[in-house]
């Protein structure tokens, strides 16, 4: 028999009901577990359409210039030729692009990241400090090059991994007190292959042998170094000195 | 600062903590990654066009789900698909089979639920019908109140306690059927009336 159930039932004998609040007792115990987290490429994408629907539109003088240009090219006369050349160039500008998705900029993906775990949006998929077997997670998840675990005097919480433009990437989250560091992985070949980016003063002292730092006030502090391959870009909410403290020097 | 940046940044603080709740919503409903993603992202697109009308002291996440309520019926509707409609029978032999035992519910609970494994959870609340499902994770996984939950399913409070208290019954069976096949002693008995002693 296949009918919509009707809405009120009798709620049942006292049995059913000590039943009805086990079962709601372990599944509010069981909550955060149960819950699905967002996958990181989701919540940027989220993250990137509300900040495009949100973020500021400046009127500039040229906006009226480009208000008559438009008019103009509403007219028939001018719309048709004007669609077909259009056309024409895009096809022209699609055949030469090879790589289809731009590049994931490294650069401010960290922060965006970093922002997301102190906040709680962005959850880890493997809580462990056991580094082989955060190794194994990557590796398992699609990480295809070899993650680094730097020598940081702080508390390996876990891994998450992250897919962008079909790539996928490592992401480490470390604790000390009330402070978080969060660390992101990519390899070079993903740069070289313009999968990602990296932003050229960084690239520049990347490839002069230099460590990069900077601050951003209210936001963090950001470290980024090369070990072989892999480009490590670390954030926390700790001050610059306080953050290269926690890195052995050796390990790096 | 400008209205609209305070504007953003109360949406920010207010809005977009829930997007974990949201997701695990949507992809519980939808049953498809990409489907929940793109669920989540119209929800919070219009929730910020409509944030203003947001009124402000009340529960943030209910006011939210219900535009995601509202966004998941307009796809349906647009692709022809319909929640599932209960098979009554089904349900009806969900619900009887609980009726008596001779267990305590004390060592029940302590072989089902508490060694139930996560996954097993996760797939007995896959597994019930869209309106008990709706319950049990709007109650039980996300706090909101019966009242919330009364306006989100356009039902009336009486129906979302029944809808509840009919869920966890379904639930309680299949956590004790996987019980079974990991080799814990749940008798039939105990969820059953009409075939004593046989074993699940």
């Amino acid at each position: 028999m296949n009918m919509n159930v009707p809405d009120e039932m009798p709620m049942g004998n006292e049995r059913e009901q000590q039943i009805d609040d086990a079962v709601a007792r372990m599944l509010r115990a069981r909550r955060d577990t149960l819950r699905a987290s967002v996958p990181l490429d989701v919540e940027r994408r989220i993250r990137l359409s509300l900040a495009e629907a949100t973020g500021p539109k400046p009127v500039t003088p040229t906006e009226n210039v480009f208000s008559s240009l438009l008019a103009w090219f509403k007219r028939p006369i001018v719309a048709i030729p004007a669609a077909l050349a259009a056309l024409a160039f895009v096809t022209f500008a699609v055949s030469r692009n090879s790589g289809g998705a731009p590049p994931v900029d490294l650069h401010q993906l960290a922060y965006a990241n970093f922002s997301s775990v102190v906040k709680g949006d962005l959850s880890l998929v493997k809580t462990t400090s056991d580094t082989t077997a955060l190794r194994a997670f990557f590796a398992g998840s699609g990480v295809d090059y070899p993650v680094f675990f730097p020598s940081v005097k702080a508390e390996l919480k876990g891994g998450v991994v992250s897919t962008d433009n079909g790539h996928a990437y490592a992401h480490l989250v470390y604790e000390i007190g009330d402070h978080t560091v969060y660390l992101f992985e990519a390899d070079q070949a993903s740069i070289d292959a313009r999968i990602a980016s990296l932003d050229t003063v960084i690239t520049n002292d990347l490839n002069t042998g230099k460590w990069h730092w900077e601050e951003r006030p209210g936001t963090g502090t950001l470290f980024v170094w090369k070990s072989n391959n892999v480009v490590c870009l670390a954030v926390s909410d700790l001050r610059t000195q306080d953050m290269s403290a926690l890195f052995t020097l050796e390990a790096l | 600062m400008s209205d609209e940046d305070r504007l953003r940044q109360e949406f920010e603080r207010e809005a977009v903590p829930h997007m974990g709740a949201l997701y695990n919503f949507a992809l519980r409903m939808t049953r498809d990654p990409d489907e929940a993603a793109d669920l989540v992202q119209e929800t919070y697109l219009k929730a910020y066009r409509f944030f203003s009308s947001f009124e402000r002291g009340t529960n943030c996440k209910a006011w939210l789900f219900r535009i995601l309520k509202n966004s998941y019926i307009n796809r349906y509707r647009k692709t022809s698909k319909g929640p599932d409609v209960v098979e009554y029978d089904v349900v009806e032999e969900f619900f009887e089979s609980v009726r008596s035992s001779e267990i305590e519910t004390s060592v029940l609970e302590e072989q089902i639920f508490d060694n139930a494994l996560d996954d097993e959870v996760t797939a007995a609340i896959q597994d019930l019908p869209d309106e008990f499902r709706t319950v049990i994770i709007l109650c039980d996984i996300e706090e909101l109140t019966y009242e919330e939950i009364a306006e989100f399913i356009d039902c009336p409070i009486g129906t979302v306690r029944s809808r509840l208290h009919r869920a966890r019954k379904m639930l309680a069976v299949r956590l004790a059927e996987y019980a079974a096949k990991r080799g814990f002693s749940v008798s039939k008995r105990d969820f059953e009336s009409t075939e004593e002693g046989a074993e699940i």
